[in-house]
């Protein structure tokens, strides 16, 4: 089975983007719940920081990918279709 | 966000006595571990180099390699903060008529627990075990009239107990009795 490596990218933008919008969740808690002071906006401020390097240095490594390029797996393979293994009788 | 007395519908003449969260070394473990936790991929991409180094020599590899890491990261890291809301939402605010227990269980369950001083019939503090001792940390049990053993409050791992033990029972030394009269 063939297909491309951009494949990858977008499940892993999907799982990214899952974990941030459980980060948004997190910050709407402590926004609601929480008390307005130097504390919560520094701890906010760090761990938002966090996320963007790691998004940047992820961006960095992939940004020289080709992500045209296909990848082959399960080689030698074949798919069938079970009216190819057994008869249909009746 | 809202100052603390519209949080927690405190009445007029209402003051807090102690605002208190769970001991910083609580905390100090959980940062231990997300640091074990951190260094788990540069483990493994040590052990890659030395072990497997072909591994890295195609490019899908490496882009598998880069987006687990970077997934593994990004989902420790908002754990992390995940638990650092935890920490510090769980509080308990004594004031000079009631205890407010605020329960941040998980991410969608908070809970809040209020107990009038004047039902509160026993205070017990607890202080268990080598790093509490040390660091004088422990939980303060409140019992509080009509409630069971389990529906006890429960002060976790804060700090100085045996002292918030105490200033609870002065409070309740000077808070007057509710008296109900049946007609």
């Amino acid at each position: 089975m063939t297909f491309s490596l951009s494949v990858f990218l977008y499940i892993y933008l999907f799982l990214a983007g899952s974990i941030f919008l459980f980060f948004l969740a997190n910050l709407y808690n402590l926004a609601r719940y929480g008390v307005l002071n130097f504390h919560t906006l520094l701890v906010s401020f760090i761990f938002i920081a966090g996320i963007v390097i790691i998004g940047y240095f992820t961006y960095q490594h992939l940004n020289q990918v080709n992500w045209q390029q296909t990848i082959t797996i399960f080689k030698g393979f074949k798919f069938e279709k079970p009216s190819d293994i057994l008869p249909f009788t009746h | 966000m809202e100052p603390l007395y519209n949080l927690f519908h405190l009445s007029i003449g209402e003051k807090v006595i102690l605002r208190l969260r769970r001991h910083w070394f609580i905390f100090f473990k959980r940062s231990l571990l997300f640091i074990i936790e951190a260094i788990v991929p540069l483990i493994i991409y040590i052990l890659i180099v030395n072990f497997s180094p072909d591994l890295l020599a195609t490019q899908p590899t490496n882009v598998f390699i880069i987006f687990g890491t970077s997934i593994y990261l990004l989902f420790i890291w908002v754990i992390y903060f995940n638990s650092w809301i935890n920490y510090y939402l769980d509080l308990w605010l004594i004031t000079n008529k009631q205890i407010i227990d605020v329960n941040q269980v998980d991410i969608f369950n908070r809970q809040v627990s209020k107990a009038p001083l004047f039902r509160i019939q026993d205070v017990m503090a607890e202080c268990k075990g080598f790093f509490p001792t040390l660091l004088d940390f422990g939980n303060v049990y409140i019992q509080t009239a009509g409630s069971s053993e389990e529906e006890r409050f429960v002060l976790k791992q804060i700090p100085h107990p045996f002292e918030v033990a105490n200033k609870i029972n002065d409070l309740i030394k000077y808070t007057p009795k509710q008296v109900f009269v049946r007609k």
